[in-house]
Parts: structure tokens; C-alpha cells; sequence
């Protein structure tokens, strides 16, 4: 479900592996329901 | 017979749904609010995309239940729904639901299916990005549905009487509350 929600809308797809690692990582320790990951990220991106 | 121990009797989603309660919540919660929540598409519009990607999926139980929610929704019109699933071109629904339908079978096929072409004829006739995106991710759900139904090889009821009647209550009632009934954790 999740594959066809993205790749049908053609959304956009970072290729740099660094930030799906901290991705991963972030969603590894707070889970799913977090809500302020996104935020949270940008934050640490600075 | 299902591949896994199922509750038996009980048909299609529902069997998985009573074995697995906690992964039914959600489903149930994802469904009522894309089939039946505040939209511009119709219920019965929303059904007849959910109907027709389960009919591609080769899905006989979720095309059969979701087809006679669109149905009822439809005022009982079961026979656009057939033309819908043989060639929904051809049929009787809008040209924006004909064209919102193309985008959903491409993503049935695989999200990478839908082009730029596909949308821009949503858009041309009419379609708005949340009625574009909503149809993606309806097409997108329901190739889950389907796979987690045909995945297990679920009993699927042949009688068309069954869809009819579980089409009109799910019309009705929604999709929250459909497994309440069921036997809990019935798989343990």
C-alpha cells in the first residue's frame, strides 16, 4: 500500500543515504505516532 | 482453506480482522475515513474506485462486498458497477471519475504506472489534487486489502444475496464498528 501511495503520486525521493540512516534511526527510537519527527529533524539539520 | 487457522464461517477480510484484532482497528479506521469521511468524491464513487481495483486485483471478495456498498450508495445500481469493473471507459460514470478510475488501475498495477499524462487528464476534466490524491491512496489501500485477503486464501461466500445484504449495513453503518461482533482474538 505504502509503495503504490508514493510512487503513484511520484513524490520526491532523496537519494542521499545519510538521511535515511538518521531517518531510520529517529524511527527506530520514537516509533511511528511521533508527530514532530519532521520537525525534530529539520532542527538537527542545523 | 485459509492458509493460516482461521475462525471458521466467517468470510473474506473478516476472518484475519477476528484473528488480529489490533491491525483491524486501523484498517477499519483507514477505510472509514477515505471511503466515508468529508469529500467531493461520493461515497459511491469512492466505493466504485475501491470495487474496481479489487476487480483488477482479481479479488472476488472485496470486489463483491465493495461493489454492493457502491451499489447501495448508487441507489442500487448494481449494473454501472459491473460496467465499471468490464470497461469503465464505456461506462455510465463522469468523465472525471473515468479518468480518476485509469489513474486508479495504473496504480494497481504499480505506483511507477501513473504518468503525467494521467493526471493531466484528471485535472482536465475537473479533478482536484485531494481528489487525485485520494484516489491514489484508495487504489493503493485496497491492492493491500486485497492481498491480505487472497494472501491467507480466505473463504470467500458465492452467494451475491450475502454482499448485498453486508453492502447495504456497511453503507449504513460504516466501516468503524463492522468487526465489533466478530469473536475476539479468535486465533490464539
Amino acid at each position: 500500500m505504502f509503495n503504490r501511495y508514493v510512487d503513484g503520486l511520484a513524490t520526491w525521493q532523496p537519494h542521499d543515504a545519510e538521511m535515511y540512516r538518521a531517518h531510520g534511526q529517529r524511527i527506530a527510537k520514537q516509533g511511528y505516532t511521533a508527530t514532530d519527527w519532521e520537525r525534530a529533524e529539520s532542527a538537527a539539520a542545523k | 482453506m485459509p492458509h493460516i487457522r482461521l475462525p471458521e464461517g466467517i468470510p473474506g477480510i473478516l476472518g484475519p480482522m477476528a484473528f488480529s484484532p489490533a491491525t483491524a482497528k486501523p484498517i477499519n479506521e483507514l477505510a472509514e475515513v477515505l471511503l466515508r469521511g468529508p469529500n467531493t468524491l461520493s461515497p459511491g464513487e469512492r466505493e466504485s474506485i475501491a470495487a474496481y481495483v479489487s476487480s483488477e486485483n482479481d479479488c472476488f471478495f472485496c470486489a463483491s462486498v465493495h461493489g454492493a456498498v457502491a451499489a447501495h450508495h448508487l441507489g442500487g445500481n448494481e449494473t454501472l458497477i459491473q460496467e465499471i469493473k468490464r470497461n469503465f471507459e464505456a461506462s455510465g460514470v463522469s468523465d472525471k471519475m473515468k479518468a480518476l478510475l485509469a489513474i486508479a488501475g495504473k496504480v494497481q498495477k504499480g505506483g511507477k504506472h501513473v504518468t503525467s499524462e494521467d493526471i493531466a487528464r484528471a485535472r482536465q476534466k475537473g479533478a482536484t489534487d485531494k481528489e487525485i490524491h485520494d484516489t491514489v491512496l484508495i487504489a493503493a489501500m485496497f491492492s493491500m486489502c486485497n492481498r491480505y485477503v487472497d494472501g491467507l486464501a480466505t473463504w470467500a461466500p458465492a452467494d451475491p444475496a450475502m454482499y448485498r445484504e453486508s453492502g447495504k449495513r456497511l453503507a449504513q453503518e460504516g466501516y468503524v464498528h463492522s468487526t465489533d461482533h466478530l469473536p475476539v482474538n479468535a486465533g490464539d
